[in-house]
């Protein structure tokens, strides 16, 4: 074996090493520096983005929630009520019931006084064998009790939470139902009818069912159980004619 | 302070900070392996113009995976893989040729041109008369990598790398044995 077999065996053979050219150098460390990858900064971006999300968030927050408390609200119409609305109410004398502005307290009267005992004197109250006649007509009556009833529903289902909320009876202002019956409310306002009430209501839809509206006197009446679970009403409106009326008082 | 910090750090390690934009590092880098590389390619195919577009391209490529580097393996071993395969699509093209068909060797053309010996002339061309596999291994092992080194940048099994080395050997024997 001479020398060249040795080197042959180490791999290191006497093979020409040219050195890179300097102006190959130089293009490829300008295209290194032109095409380095972006330096990155210690914090990752996403970090800041996630930082500054949350701030926002917060921030906004606490501007918004305090705006949404003080929107008015028909249960804030509620709240402001004043705390001695419900004393008032409930010391009141008839007088102070036939005010019309406002119509639940005058219920409220009227609830304080039946529990008294005493004799309600209604602004609206008629004789129980009245005809119907005022202007209109036992079909326009049921109808018109029915509509309020829808409203009167609407309304008390909305106010119900702010009520008991606010431990304060609740001033409805319904402008929109101005011809809506003091009872009617109470009906709503209230769970429980008085006896005369109740009588009342079974006469009209009696006077309506001889009118030929058994339709409309039935739904009215179907609502009215619904409306007055504890007034413990018939099944039928014809049980409870021949539970509540005389046969002379439908005319 | 920083140039003589870079100096200290392994090949992976100034690849890492190229990869974060420290382009210091490269440079670096690239002076550490630029002549081994030149070298290395010009013995491959002996042609100035041709080992210098591979060698741009094989940089190139570096700068372009600089991204996607992972230190899984020497940094070395990477570059060479890279340059291995622009020396293979480059073998490839049909207005290619191999240095075993050349009968003249073309000098490197820089100012710093390198003095040819009378054995290393002879050499090379006796290392280009060899089929390019085994030409690549013993190519590849002259600049300093393992025999599982060798065998993974050119994408072969070990066994076949210490074959293609053994074949190189005999046939490199022959050749200059025959000429002395």
């Amino acid at each position: 074996m001479n020398d060249y077999d040795e080197l042959l065996d180490k791999a290191k053979l006497p093979l020409p090493s040219p050195v890179s050219p300097p102006q190959l150098d130089e293009t490829i460390l300008a295209y290194a520096r032109d095409n380095a990858p972006a330096r990155r900064p210690s914090i990752p971006p996403w970090w800041f983005t996630g930082v500054a999300t949350a701030s926002v968030v917060t921030v906004a927050l606490f501007i918004t929630l305090p705006q949404q408390t003080s929107v008015p609200t028909l249960e804030d119409r509620f709240i402001e009520l004043p705390r001695h609305a419900s004393k008032e109410t409930e010391t009141t004398t008839v007088d102070r019931t036939t005010s019309t502005t406002n119509s639940v307290a005058l219920e409220k009267a009227q609830m304080t006084v039946q529990r008294r005992g005493k004799n309600l004197t209604h602004a609206k109250a008629k004789p129980k064998s009245a005809p119907a006649q005022a202007s209109t007509s036992t079909k326009h009556k049921v109808e018109k009790r029915a509509i309020n009833d829808a409203q009167m529903s609407a309304i008390a289902t909305e106010i119900a939470p702010a009520a008991s909320f606010a431990g304060a009876v609740p001033a409805i202002d319904i402008n929109a139902s101005e011809e809506m019956s003091a009872d009617m409310q109470l009906g709503y306002v209230s769970v429980e009818l008085s006896e005369e009430k109740l009588v009342e209501r079974i006469e009209e839809l009696a006077e309506a069912l001889v009118h030929g509206d058994e339709k409309l006197a039935l739904k009215t009446y179907k609502s009215l159980r619904q409306q007055c679970p504890s007034c413990d009403l018939p099944k039928t409106l014809a049980e409870a004619i021949n539970r509540y009326l005389q046969p002379d008082s439908v005319k | 302070m920083l140039p003589l910090l870079n100096r200290l750090k392994s090949d992976e390690s100034l690849m890492l900070a190229y990869q974060n934009g420290d382009t210091g590092a490269f440079e670096l880098l690239y002076r550490r392996h630029k002549d081994g590389l030149y070298a290395f390619l010009y013995r491959s195919c002996a042609r100035a113009a041709v080992v210098e577009e591979l060698a741009q391209d094989s940089w190139v490529g570096v700068v372009k995976a600089a991204g996607r580097y992972r230190p899984e393996a020497r940094f070395k071993t990477w570059l060479y893989q890279i340059a291995h395969n622009r020396l293979v699509d480059h073998w490839r093209r049909p207005d290619s040729f191999h240095s075993s068909l050349e009968t003249t060797l073309e000098p490197v053309a820089t100012p710093a041109a390198y003095e040819f010996g009378e054995l290393e002339q002879r050499l090379l061309a006796a290392v280009g008369q060899l089929p390019p596999e085994q030409q690549d291994a013993l190519l590849l092992q002259g600049q300093g990598f393992s025999v599982s080194e060798v065998a993974e940048i050119t994408g072969s099994g070990e066994e076949t790398t210490k074959s293609r080395l053994r074949y190189a050997r005999m046939q490199l024997r022959e050749l200059m044995g025959g000429e002395q």
